[in-house]
């Protein structure tokens, strides 16, 4: 059975915009497993059941784990597999002598057991990630954008993690919520308002972003132009 | 702690006495950013807490200031830690901050909800800030001890959360298309 695995950003990204309910419709779409890791359940259950907000959020995640919606995976291969990548992408930029620390376990943990299964890809909807991913070169000029520095890169630490995550690709909370689009599982709010597909699209791409999803705003306007014309 | 960390806790720590002497809470809120660069840089407690403490110093003289109510008393303390700073007693130095955070939690009974408000909401702003400077969600979470919900939730509402296109839309959504067909 083919299982896609998700980070942190999306399941929030989700629920904070009331659409966690497409999950097992998406689920059924996809003819496969969802799957999350040890870690970023944590970060979706447990933590934000510490604190005063998102609690309501937290149960609303769990009642997925438990419907078995979301699998909870872990294994010693990921952990270690985590570990090396972490390692890996902690030691590529170095400003000041200092090796900048960017990613943590629970984000390496998605991505290595997306390398361990046998879908290539990740949802994500963090930038840094992503374009640690994709761009990694781009990450070099945002440090040095940002922090006025000069930004060494360590080649070895580059071509090694590059390697290591070589054919993993991303979607984020923006595409799912796309393909419920597309499936028909939001047609129940084709109200009667002009420009109603628009506006439904819209609302939904603007929703994600505004709850942390990385896309701009011409994405969006692509995005509905693309939409509107299938 | 490595010099050129304490170098700039030093420099926000005077000026932030300074600036506490007119209650001038908009220099103090500006301070509250330059050892953000520090702590994008080797990640250390002491940037972040030394940012959170003095942007929280800076929302509560601004609410103090609107509502004429008297400002903790908290020049000392920094003081003190300036003091134990440049002796490079490490341990007074975290003892002076952590009776500037309980003096500034426990001020004022009826300041009490706003006050843990304006911590929290320190830790988030402090967070959207390392994020500008291209640490991930989760390692920030990590560092300041918040969930990545109050995070992520902050993020979507700046341009901070958008990054460069790195894949353009039209090649993600095919990909999707492809898993979900």
């Amino acid at each position: 059975m083919k299982t896609l695995f998700f980070d942190t950003g999306p399941i929030i990204s989700l629920t904070t915009n009331n659409l966690l309910w497409l999950l097992p419709k998406l689920k059924e779409a996809f003819n496969g497993e969802f799957a999350i890791t040890d870690g970023v359940k944590f970060e979706l259950v447990q933590k934000p059941l510490e604190t005063k907000k998102f609690k309501f959020e937290a149960l609303q995640v769990q009642g997925m784990i438990e419907q078995r919606v979301l699998d909870v995976i872990t294994s010693p291969a990921i952990r270690q597999k985590a570990a090396y990548l972490q390692n890996l992408a902690n030691r590529i930029y170095v400003i000041r002598r200092q090796p900048m620390q960017i990613l943590q376990q629970g984000e390496c943990e998605t991505l290595a057991a997306a390398l361990l299964s046998n879908v290539p890809v990740i949802v994500c909807d963090e930038r840094i990630t992503r374009t640690l991913l994709e761009a990694p070169h781009q990450l070099q000029e945002l440090y040095e954008r940002r922090l006025h520095e000069k930004v060494e890169v360590n080649d070895q630490a580059l071509h090694e993690f590059t390697k290591a995550v070589k054919g993993i690709k991303v979607i984020r909370s923006v595409e799912l919520v796309l393909i419920a689009y597309e499936k028909g599982f939001l047609d129940q709010f084709l109200v009667k308002v002009p420009n109603v597909r628009r506006e439904l699209l819209e609302s939904l791409l603007w929703g994600v972003k505004l709850h942390g999803a990385a896309i701009s705003e011409d994405e969006i306007a692509e995005l509905v132009k693309m939409e509107l014309k299938r | 702690m490595d010099a050129r960390i304490k170098e700039d806790i030093l420099a926000v720590l005077k000026s932030t006495v300074d600036a506490l002497k007119s209650n001038n809470f908009t220099v103090i809120n500006e301070l509250s950013n330059h050892t953000i660069h520090d702590a994008s840089i080797y990640q250390d407690e002491d940037s972040v807490s030394t940012a959170i403490l003095v942007y929280a110093i800076g929302k509560i003289v601004q609410r103090c200031t609107e509502t004429q109510c008297p400002v903790p008393p908290v020049s000392a303390l920094l003081e003190r830690a300036r003091d134990a700073l440049t002796r490079d007693k490490d341990g007074l130095f975290h003892a002076a901050f952590s009776e500037a955070f309980d003096l500034i939690s426990k001020h004022d009974a009826h300041l009490k909800m706003y006050i843990d408000e304006v911590l929290n909401k320190a830790r988030v702003k402090k967070g959207s800030k390392l994020y500008e400077h291209g640490i991930s969600v989760a390692r920030i979470a990590d560092m300041l001890g918040l969930s990545q919900w109050e995070l992520y939730s902050y993020l979507g509402k700046t341009t901070m959360s958008e990054g460069e296109v790195t894949t353009s839309a039209t090649k993600r959504l095919q990909l999707a298309r492809e898993l979900f067909k």
